[in-house]
């Protein structure tokens, strides 16, 4: 799981870039690393699963129908 | 004319209308600046200066012969270098599309080109308009016609250098995460991101699907008005084109904003680090906007966080899929800025891109819910003046214009404009926002303030070379 908060080690930093197929020089990976871990700091707010009532029924601007 | 600025769209199509000026005479104007500065802002990734004098000849014999199409034929242009112009390269300011030269035209590019108006060249970007100001290049990025040793803002930066140092009036821009509006900003020009879907992107090299938005910067309201009149329209081959009427966007644009609502989103500045002097321009404007006759009365954004993971987990995931292949199979092309914060998409899961997404459309059903009582708000969009020119060197996560990105969450039309300079000399910005498809009571409430502001007199100084 990448949101969680213990997966970012070394390890299993170089296992998502390895199951992407990705490759980060030697001395940028801390630097990566760091920056993943922030990223995932500001997602925290996404860890509260939604209720069907929270969610608006539409949105017009998405509506390609809308005006026709 | 090479030595004053271009004049307006609005004035040009007047003053060509009145046979006073060519579009020959416009385009070797428009050329000629180009050329002079190209040395100093490297606004330009290529300026196609043959196919320009071509099409300016057509325009001359067409509106010599009686066949004028519009306001806008005969007057030059520029296009963010992710546009399609057939014929032309579009690199995306990459070394990865050196060689890519367009077959046909993107959608908006056929629009302007048969509104009449005149392709002068294709203008530099951050690359692929995302990562950052980039040294590591085939092209440097452009610099800020205020002070060339400051930065444009991005990622539509040659579109904001070439329109703020008077080489075209418009020229178009691509906004994802506020790379329209940023430029505009900073270089004191006005940048209109329109309601996502009201102008197609086909055509134009996609970031994130979702976001992904076309628009014009323009050194006045007016003549984005007069620009999103061509642009605007239903595009079936851009699945997120919406149809939806066009009205006409200049006909009430000088109605003023005598009982306009405008919702003042000040507590706003806190969330995106609005310094003083930004601050007290932005307070000074909700001021003028009073004395102009408008209701002005603060209001509050859902908590600034929430629209930042939104923007960060659907941008990071969506351009990743865009590029991962290239990110796996010849990395090195990219500059690094670029590579890095492409590679970020990689860490974000599936549940945070679903969660992004519904989180999305509960913010956008309350900014809706301001607009009942509102019929534009008031804004901060940059925290201050343009920082200095250089590589981004605090690696790929920064701070991402958390001011900008709000509406690229919610889909809103904004405006970017100037509200003001710094004690530096360069420009200080606002942002207007109105309902989704309200472009016209958006442009009216940005003409107003332009006309009152005054700041729309003042150009670099560079601009008269």
């Amino acid at each position: 799981m990448a949101d969680d908060p213990n997966v970012y080690s070394a390890e299993d930093f170089a296992a998502v870039l390895r199951r992407n197929g990705l490759t980060v020089p030697e001395d940028r990976r801390e630097i990566m690393r760091d920056a993943v871990g922030r990223m995932q700091a500001l997602l925290k707010v996404l860890d509260d699963p939604l209720a069907y009532e929270d969610e608006p029924a539409n949105l017009p601007r998405y509506d390609r129908s809308l005006g026709r | 004319m090479s030595a004053a600025p271009l004049p307006t769209l609005a004035e040009a199509g007047r003053r060509i209308a009145a046979g006073e000026v060519s579009p020959v005479a416009l385009t070797e104007a428009a050329l000629a600046r180009a050329e002079a500065l190209q040395p100093r802002l490297d606004a330009f990734i290529e300026i196609a200066a043959e196919r320009a004098r071509t099409a300016a000849r057509r325009a001359e014999r067409e509106i010599k012969g009686g066949r004028r199409r519009g306001p806008l034929h005969g007057i030059p242009y520029g296009l963010k270098d992710i546009y399609a112009a057939a014929g032309l390269r579009t690199t995306a300011h990459s070394r990865l599309l050196l060689d890519n030269v367009a077959a046909t035209d993107a959608e908006t590019t056929a629009r302007l080109e048969a509104a009449g108006m005149i392709l002068i060249g294709k203008l530099a970007t951050h690359e692929f308009a995302t990562g950052g100001p980039a040294f590591d290049l085939p092209f440097p990025p452009a610099r800020n016609p205020w002070n060339t040793d400051h930065f444009t803002g991005g990622s539509s930066s040659g579109s904001g250098a070439a329109v703020a140092a008077g080489i075209v009036s418009l020229a178009m821009g691509s906004d994802t995460g506020g790379s329209i509006r940023l430029p505009a900003a900073y270089c004191g020009t006005v940048g209109l991101k329109p309601t996502y879907g009201r102008v197609s992107r086909r055509g134009v090299a996609p970031l994130c699907y979702s976001l992904d938005t076309t628009g014009p910067l323009t050194w006045t309201v007016e003549d984005a008005a007069l620009s999103l009149q061509v642009l605007a329209g239903y595009d079936p081959r851009d699945p997120g084109s919406a149809d939806v009427p066009v009205p006409n966007y200049t006909a009430a644009l000088r109605d003023g904003v005598k009982g306009l609502r405008v919702g003042y989103c000040r507590a706003f500045n806190e969330d995106g680090e609005v310094d003083a002097e930004q601050a007290a321009a932005l307070d000074k404007a909700a001021q003028t906007l009073v004395e102009l006759g408008a209701e002005v009365r603060e209001v509050s954004l859902p908590p600034n966080a929430q629209f930042q993971a939104c923007a960060r987990t659907i941008s990071h995931s969506e351009s990743f899929a865009i590029h991962v292949k290239d990110l796996q199979t010849r990395p090195e092309l990219y500059a690094r800025v670029t590579r890095e914060r492409l590679m970020l998409g990689a860490f974000v899961s599936a549940r945070q891109y679903v969660q992004a997404q519904r989180l999305r459309r509960i913010l956008t059903a309350k900014v809706d819910a301001l607009f009942e009582s509102c019929d534009v708000l008031l804004t901060a969009i940059i925290p201050g003046a343009a920082p200095v020119l250089k590589e981004t060197d605090d690696g790929p996560w920064r701070r991402q214009q958390p001011l900008a990105s709000v509406f690229n969450v919610t889909g809103h039309p904004c405006i970017a404009q100037p509200c003001g300079f710094a004690a530096n000399g360069l420009p200080l910005s606002m942002q207007f926002v109105a309902r989704a498809f309200d472009e016209a009571t958006l442009l009216r409430a940005c003409h107003a303030y332009e006309q009152a502001g005054g700041w729309v007199e003042q150009r670099p100084a560079l601009a008269a070379i």
